[in-house]
């Protein structure tokens, strides 16, 4: 089923519109807001809060525009505001010790020895998502929406609610302070 | 790293962090979009409740406001220009406890009395040099005027001649306060017309509080306002300063 078919049945009352749409975009919707909040729990909430929003609003929706980014902006929007109201902390512990040291001891110590690839891109894929989660909230979102949704600069302008030279602003600094936290972890 | 490499990371590593497989929402969607309908009428419900309240605790504080003669009372009082105080005297600090001369004499201060106001026939002030270029011309009423309103950074009002039997002494600048000194011609008294545009005169200044039982209210060209006749005055040896009704005209 098709995503217009999908927004069809759900404005009919047919839930199996929705079910379809749920199925092809709660992973990417899920991974969008835990690049923001950095919670599981958090992001899954956010995601399925968005796709309830669909059900709630679908009458609003104009058809002749993708469901995507109308989609993606809730899924957004939400994530920021919860970003910005969560705690700055940063726990102590942990139930898996990640440093580079405990990795590689866990990879001896276990009966697979690890490729030394695989400990270089797993320690990659650690340190970049370290290095979103140090960047403030409003550049974690221009992060998201540009890398990981794809979007235009002009999209995330529309979507965020700000001017075009701001949103430029920020992914210039989110992508400079990026690339220099990810050279200092390496 | 370039913008690809970084995408491909982001996607690999949170692919790693939450495998796609492990997401599944629909039941929670499905429940949520029974429970939503419920949630919104609720929601609505508590912010219509919530105006309603709103509403009534405002109706019934401007009800207090304009019917109790209390409320009347505060009501004045967010108008209120002078700062006043309930404490007819405060304490003086060591250093301005002035000593009793050695030979007691009649009190050098005396309580003036207070006259209308009246203006001299004579001819307005001077305004030889407008640019105020010159020492001679910067000492003048309107240099003075003109210099103090380009850094309080507003325009004070101004006597249209000198009060009769006064002359003009000085204008200073006082924390955005601008006062301007007259001084009566034969001696032994002046006028000080002071303006503000913030808090005036100082609300943290003990010197600047007026008692508030002191306070007339009274309308200047249709315009509310009020009106105090007094000051804290010092005696010799006195450690507390005393307010004194009259001696002083002060018009805010």
């Amino acid at each position: 089923m098709d995503d217009q078919t999908a927004i069809t049945r759900i404005k009919q009352g047919d839930l199996n519109g929705l079910e379809s749409l749920v199925e092809r975009y709660q992973a990417r919707a899920v991974h969008a807001a835990y690049l923001i909040v950095f919670d599981q729990a958090l992001a899954e909430d956010i995601a399925q809060t968005a796709f309830v929003k669909v059900a709630e609003r679908i009458h609003q929706f104009d058809e002749t525009r993708p469901f995507e980014p109308w989609f993606y902006r809730m899924v957004i929007n939400d994530a920021l505001k919860a970003a910005r109201t969560q705690k700055h902390t940063v726990s102590l512990e942990s139930d898996q010790d990640n440093s580079p040291a405990a990795y590689i001891f866990r990879g001896l110590s276990t009966s697979e020895p690890l490729p030394e690839l695989q400990i270089e891109q797993d320690e990659l894929r650690r340190s970049i998502l370290e290095a979103v989660h140090r960047l403030p909230p409003e550049q974690r979102a221009v992060i998201t929406m540009h890398y990981f949704l794809g979007l235009s600069q002009a999209d995330m302008s529309s979507r965020l609610n700000r001017p075009l030279t701001t949103v430029k602003w920020w992914l210039r600094e989110a992508r400079k302070r990026l690339r220099s936290l990810l050279d200092g972890l390496r | 790293m370039n913008d690809i490499k970084i995408q491909s990371a982001l996607q690999d590593a949170l692919e790693a962090e939450i495998p796609s497989t492990s997401v599944q929402l629909w039941q929670r969607v499905k429940a949520g979009v029974g429970a939503g309908t419920t949630r919104q009428r609720k929601t609505m419900n508590t912010t219509l409740r919530r105006i309603t309240i709103t509403a009534l605790v405002i109706g019934i504080l401007l009800a207090l406001l304009l019917v109790t003669p209390q409320g009347r009372a505060f009501a004045q009082r967010l108008f209120q220009f002078f700062t006043t105080t309930e404490e007819k005297s405060f304490p003086l600090p060591t250093e301005q406890v002035m000593p009793a001369p050695a030979t007691p004499t009649a009190p050098a201060a005396q309580l003036l009395r207070v006259e209308p106001v009246e203006f001299a026939q004579s001819t307005p002030t001077a305004v030889p040099d407008t640019a105020c270029t010159s020492p001679a011309a910067q000492a003048t009423y309107f240099c003075q005027v003109k210099a103090a309103e380009a850094q309080a950074g507003f325009d004070a009002k101004e006597f249209p001649k000198d009060p009769k039997g006064m002359t003009f002494s000085a204008v200073t600048l006082t924390s955005g306060e601008i006062a301007m000194e007259y001084v009566v011609k034969t001696g032994g008294g002046y006028l000080h017309l002071r303006q503000g545009i913030t808090d005036f005169p100082d609300p943290e200044s003990t010197w600047g509080k007026i008692p508030s039982d002191a306070v007339e209210q009274v309308t200047v060209n249709g315009q509310y306002a009020e009106y105090v006749s007094g000051v804290f005055a010092i005696y010799p040896n006195a450690t507390e300063a005393v307010w004194e009704p009259g001696g002083r005209l002060s018009l805010a």
